[in-house]
C-alpha cells in the first residue's frame, strides 16, 4: 500500500505486542490526567469535563428556550388573550428563536463532538484542549449574560433574524438590539474556536490506521459541520459588526435613503442562516447513522454514499440562502437558481434517510430508547423535508412566506432533524459516561409524549398558516377559524414539555459521573472505539484500526487495548500527549505534548465576555480594560504552549519512534492557523461582496473612488510586508533576532500601507457616514486595521519570546504561525486596496 | 473526490454572479450557457481521467468511487441549475 508520510505500514504488524506492561504505567497515566479538585474544575481542559459542561449548558438553554415557547403557546391558546403584553411577546419569540439556534443547537452538537470525538478516534484528547475550554467558557458566560437580558426587559425584540430597518437605530432605539448583535457575534467566535478544534482533531488525531474510509460516520459529520461553520459564520460576524457600526456610528450600510440597502443584511444573514440548518442537521444525522447501525445490529448501508451525501449537503447548502428572500423582488432568473438548488439539496438528505431505512430493514431493529427516537426522527424529519420541497417552489413560497406554515415546516425539520436525534444520542451515549443506561420504561413515556406532543403542536400550524395566520403576532381575532388549530397546538406544546420534564426526572434519578474501572458501558453493543474501556486519559493504549467497526470485527480488542498492547501504553514524556497522524491514512507522524489545566483560558473568556457586555451597555472604559485583560490572558495561555523541545524522539510502542516537535505544514498548529485565516478571508470576502452589492443596487449614490494610481505605494508596501514575513522564516536558521526583526518590520510595513490607504480615501472626500459606498470602504479599512493590529501584537509576542530564549532554531512554530498571519494580512490589505478602487470606478 | 461538487459550486456562483451583476437578460443567458458548457466539459474531462486511472490501494479505490459518484451528482446538479436559464423567459 502507498504511504502518505513515508511510514511503513508493515510496522502495524508489530501490534498487538506480546510483553506484559507494568502496572505503574497505568498509574502514571492516571496521575498525569488526574481529576481536578475544588476550584480546579473551572480550569479543567480535558474533553471529558469540557464536553459535559458544554452539553449541560446547551441543554440548560434548551430548557429555558422551551419555557419561552410554552409562554408563547399559552398566550396563543385563545384569541385576544393578554398573558404576555405585546412588547414582551416580541422579546419572548425573539429570544426563543435566538437561544434555540445560537445557544442550544450549534453548541449542543459541538459539545457532542468535543465529548465523543477523542473517544471515537482513540485520541487522548482533542489537539487544542485550552481552546475548547475557552470556547466553552466564552459561550457559557456570554450566553447567560445574553439570556439574562430578558429578566430586565432589555432582550432583543426584532425576531431571530433581526432585519433592518426594524432593527436600525430609528426604529429600535434601545440597547435591546445591541444585546443581540454583540452577544451573538461573541458567541459565534466561540463556535468558530470549537470548529477549528474539531477540524484539526478529526484530521490529525485519529488512531493509527483509521484511514478516512474507516472513520466513524459521526466524525465525518463533525468534519463537514466544522468546515461549514468556518465558511458560514464569518458572514453573520460581518453582518452583526456592520449593523452595530451603523447603529453606533451612523454608517449607512443598510439605510436605503443613503446608498445602503436593507437587503444586504438579508444576504449576509441568510448566507449564514440557511447553512446553519444543515450545520445543525449534519452532526445529528451522523449520530443517527451511528445509532441506526447499532439498533439494527447491522453495518450501515451505503457508508460511502452517506459520506458523499453529507459533503454534498455541505456544498449545496451554500447555494440556497436566497430562498428566504423569494418575496423581496429578486430577478426571476436568480430566484430560479435558488429554487433549483433548494430542491437539489433534498437529494443528499434523501440518500441518508433511505440508507437508515435500508439498514433498519435488513437488520433486526430493537425498539429500545435510542431506537424509538431514531425511528420517530425519520418520520418527523421526512415530513418537514416534504414541506421544505413545497416552499422551495417560488409561487408556493409567495403564499406561505411569513405564515405559520413556515413555523410548522421549520419545527418539523429542526425537531426531526436535530432534537429527536439528540435525545436518541443522550440515551445511546449516556452509558459511556455514567456506565449505566437510563430507564427504558420511562424512555417509552418520554418518547411517546414528545412524539405525539410534537405532532399535535405543529401539524395544526400548517393549517393555521394556510388559513392566513402570520408569524410573530401576539394574538389574533376570533371568528377566523384560527381558534381550534391554536388550541390544539398549545395542548401539543405542553405535552412535548411534559415529555422533556420526564426526561429530566429520569436523568436526575439515573445519571451519575462514574469512573471507568474497565467498564465501557456498552449496553447497546456499539462497534466503534468510544466503547473501549476508558478513563480520563481515554483508552489505556491506542489501537491500530483495521475496520469501521473494530469492536464487532474483533471482540477481544478491548481486552488487548486495556492491557496496553498497542500504541502509547504509557506516557512517553511524562506529560499529557497524543499521537498526531496524517490526514488521509492516519499514519503516525509525531507525538503532541498537550497543554494541561490552566486558569488562563477561563480568564480570557471572562474578560472577552466583559468586553462585549460593557460595549453593549456603553461602559467604554470598562470595555477597554476588559479587552486588554483578555488579550493578556490569551498571550499568557499561549506562552506555555510552544515550549523548547526537551526530548527529540520517543518510542510510542513496539520500538516505533516519532519526534515530539515538528514545524511547517505537518504541525497541527499550522493547520489551525490556516483555518483561522480562512475564517478571516471569508469575513473579508463577504465585505467585498457587500461593496459589489451596494455598487450594483445603489449606483445613484456611487462616487468615483480614489484613483488606482494612488494605490501603487500602498501595494508596494504590502508586497514588502509579504517579503519580510517570508524572510523571517528563512533567516531563523541563522538568528532568532534577525527573524523577529523581520517580523516586526513586516507588521510595520502593513501598518504603514494601511495608513497610506486611509489617507488616500479620506482625501477623496468620501466619508463613512456619507453613503453606503463610504461606509463599506471604511469598513474594509477597519477590518484591515484589526488584522494589522493583531499582526503587530503577534510580532511583539515573538520578539518577547526571542528575548526570553524561547524561539528555537532552525525552525519554530511561533515564528511559522506569525509568518503565515503577516503574509495573509498583507495580501488582504493589497486586495482590499485594489478592489475598493475598482468597484464602481467606471460609474 | 470532491471535484464534481466543487465544479457544481463554481457553476452555481458564476450563474448567481452573472444574474445579480450581469445586466441584460439576453447577455446573461449567453454567458450562462457558455459557463455551463465549459463546466460540463470539465466534468467530462475529470470523469474520463478518473475512469482511466485506477489506483491499486484500497483507499485510493474508495476515493475514486466516491469521486465518480460526486461527479455524477455534480453533473446532474449543474444541468438542474442551468434549467432556469432556458425555462424562465424574463
Amino acid at each position: 500500500m502507498r504511504s502518505e508520510t513515508g511510514f511503513d505500514p508493515a510496522l502495524y504488524e508489530r501490534f498487538p505486542t506480546k510483553d506484559e506492561r507494568p502496572k505503574e504505567e497505568e498509574e502514571e497515566l492516571r496521575r498525569i490526567w488526574c481529576k481536578p479538585k475544588g476550584w480546579d474544575y473551572l480550569f479543567a481542559v480535558n474533553n471529558n469535563y469540557i464536553g459535559i459542561y458544554y452539553l449541560g449548558t446547551a441543554f440548560l438553554f434548551f430548557l429555558m428556550a422551551g419555557v419561552l415557547a410554552l409562554l408563547m403557546r399559552a398566550q396563543l391558546a385563545a384569541p385576544m388573550l393578554e398573558i404576555l403584553p405585546q412588547g414582551t411577546y416580541n422579546q419572548v419569540f425573539t429570544m426563543h428563536g435566538t437561544v434555540m439556534m445560537f445557544l442550544f443547537a450549534v453548541p449542543a452538537v459541538e459539545a457532542a463532538g468535543v465529548l465523543l470525538l477523542p473517544q471515537m478516534l482513540a485520541a487522548r484528547d482533542l489537539p487544542f484542549p485550552r481552546l475548547s475550554a475557552y470556547a466553552f467558557w466564552a459561550y457559557a458566560v456570554g450566553g447567560l449574560c445574553f439570556f439574562a437580558s430578558i429578566f430586565v426587559g432589555l432582550a432583543p425584540d426584532g425576531g431571530w433574524f433581526m432585519y433592518p430597518p426594524l432593527t436600525s437605530k430609528a426604529y429600535s432605539p434601545g440597547i435591546n438590539t445591541d444585546f443581540w448583535l454583540l452577544g451573538i457575534g461573541f458567541i459565534e467566535i466561540s463556535a468558530i474556536a470549537g470548529a477549528i478544534e474539531i477540524i484539526v482533531g478529526v484530521l490529525r488525531t485519529r488512531a493509527p490506521g483509521m484511514r478516512l474510509d474507516r472513520m466513524p460516520i459521526f466524525a465525518w459529520a463533525m468534519l463537514v459541520f466544522a468546515v461549514m461553520i468556518v465558511i458560514a459564520f464569518p458572514s453573520i460576524i460581518l453582518g452583526t459588526l456592520l449593523l452595530e457600526i451603523e447603529r453606533a456610528f451612523n454608517w449607512p450600510f443598510f439605510d436605503a435613503t443613503r446608498g445602503g440597502d436593507p437587503l444586504l443584511w438579508q444576504h449576509l444573514f441568510w448566507f449564514f442562516g440557511h447553512p446553519e440548518v444543515y450545520i445543525i442537521f449534519l452532526p445529528a444525522a451522523g449520530m443517527m447513522s451511528m445509532i441506526v447501525a447499532t439498533v439494527a445490529g447491522e453495518r450501515l448501508v451505503g457508508y460511502r454514499l452517506i459520506v458523499l451525501a453529507m459533503i454534498a449537503t455541505g456544498f449545496i447548502s451554500f447555494g440556497v440562502w436566497a430562498h428566504h428572500m423569494f418575496t423581496t423582488g429578486m430577478p426571476p432568473m436568480t430566484t430560479g437558481f435558488f429554487s433549483a438548488a433548494s430542491m437539489a439539496v433534498s437529494v443528499p438528505a434523501g440518500i441518508q434517510v433511505f440508507s437508515w431505512i435500508a439498514t433498519l430493514a435488513i437488520g433486526k431493529p430493537k425498539f429500545n430508547a435510542p431506537g424509538l427516537f431514531v425511528m420517530g426522527s425519520i418520520v418527523v424529519f421526512v415530513t418537514g423535508g416534504l414541506t421544505g420541497v413545497m416552499v422551495a417552489m417560488v409561487p408556493f413560497d409567495w403564499q406561505a412566506h411569513d405564515s405559520y406554515f413556515i413555523v410548522a415546516h421549520l419545527h418539523y425539520v429542526l425537531i426531526g432533524g436535530m432534537v429527536f436525534p439528540l435525545f436518541a444520542a443522550f440515551y445511546y451515549w449516556i452509558p459511556m459516561v455514567s456506565r449505566r443506561a437510563l430507564s427504558e420504561r420511562l424512555a417509552k413515556w418520554v418518547f411517546g409524549l414528545m412524539f405525539v406532543g410534537m405532532n399535535v403542536a405543529f401539524l395544526p400550524m400548517h393549517l393555521a398558516g394556510l388559513q392566513g395566520m402570520p408569524r410573530r403576532v401576539y394574538t389574533y381575532l376570533p371568528g377566523q377559524g384560527l381558534e381550534l388549530p391554536n388550541l390544539i397546538s398549545t395542548i401539543g406544546a405542553f405535552m412535548l414539555g411534559l415529555g422533556v420534564l420526564l426526561f429530566l426526572v429520569d436523568l436526575a434519578r439515573n445519571f451519575r459521573l462514574a469512573p471507568g474501572d474497565g467498564n465501557a458501558g456498552n449496553v447497546y453493543g456499539g462497534g466503534t472505539l468510544e466503547w473501549l474501556p476508558s478513563e480520563l486519559y481515554s483508552t489505556r493504549s491506542i489501537p491500530v484500526v483495521t475496520s469501521r467497526e473494530p469492536l464487532w470485527n474483533d471482540p477481544a480488542l478491548a481486552d488487548r487495548v486495556e492491557k496496553g498492547r498497542y500504541f502509547l501504553p504509557r506516557s512517553a514524556t511524562g506529560r499529557r500527549e497524543t499521537i498526531v497522524t496524517s490526514p488521509l491514512l492516519a499514519e503516525p507522524q509525531y507525538l503532541q505534548i498537550m497543554p494541561g489545566p490552566s486558569p488562563w483560558p477561563f480568564a480570557a473568556a471572562i474578560f472577552t465576555a466583559g468586553f462585549f457586555l460593557a460595549l453593549t451597555v456603553q461602559a467604554y472604559l470598562f470595555a477597554w480594560v476588559s479587552g486588554v485583560l483578555a488579550v493578556i490572558s490569551v498571550l499568557r495561555w499561549l506562552w506555555e504552549t510552544d515550549r523548547p523541545v526537551e526530548i527529540e524522539g520517543v518510542d510510542i510502542g513496539a520500538d516505533i519512534r516519532v519526534p515530539t516537535y515538528v514545524t511547517g505544514p505537518s504541525s497541527h498548529g499550522w493547520w489551525a492557523m490556516i483555518i483561522l485565516l480562512v475564517v478571516m478571508g471569508m469575513i473579508f470576502l463577504m465585505a467585498l461582496f457587500s461593496l459589489a452589492f451596494l455598487s450594483s443596487n445603489q449606483p445613484g449614490f456611487w462616487r468615483p473612488p480614489p484613483a488606482l494610481g494612488r494605490a501603487m505605494p500602498v501595494l508596494m508596501l504590502y508586497a514588502a510586508a509579504i517579503g519580510l514575513a517570508l524572510a523571517a522564516r528563512a533567516v531563523l536558521q541563522r538568528s532568532s533576532l534577525w527573524s523577529v526583526t523581520a517580523l516586526l518590520a513586516s507588521a510595520a510595513a502593513s501598518g504603514a500601507a494601511l495608513g497610506l490607504d486611509y489617507s488616500s480615501w479620506s482625501g477623496s472626500g468620501i466619508g463613512p457616514t456619507a453613503s453606503g459606498q463610504g461606509a463599506v470602504a471604511y469598513a474594509l479599512l477597519a477590518l484591515q486595521a484589526c488584522a494589522a493590529a493583531i499582526g503587530i501584537l503577534i510580532a511583539l509576542y515573538c520578539a518577547a519570546r526571542a528575548v526570553r530564549g524561547l524561539v528555537a532554531q532552525p525552525r519554530n512554530n511561533s515564528i511559522d504561525l506569525a509568518m503565515l498571519f503577516l503574509v495573509y494580512t498583507a495580501a488582504q490589505g493589497a486586495t482590499g486596496a485594489l478592489v475598493s478602487r475598482l468597484v464602481g470606478a467606471g460609474g | 473526490m470532491m471535484g464534481g461538487l466543487i465544479l457544481w459550486a463554481v457553476h452555481f456562483f458564476l450563474l448567481y454572479l452573472l444574474a445579480e451583476f450581469g445586466g441584460g437578460a439576453s447577455g446573461v443567458r449567453v454567458a450562462a450557457s457558455l459557463c455551463t458548457l465549459a463546466i460540463l466539459g470539465a466534468v467530462a474531462w475529470l470523469g474520463v481521467s478518473m475512469v482511466r486511472n485506477v489506483p491499486q490501494d484500497p483507499f485510493g479505490r474508495w476515493r475514486r468511487r466516491a469521486g465518480l459518484l460526486a461527479l455524477a451528482f455534480g453533473g446532474l446538479g449543474i444541468v438542474l441549475q442551468y434549467l432556469p436559464v432556458v425555462l424562465i423567459d424574463r
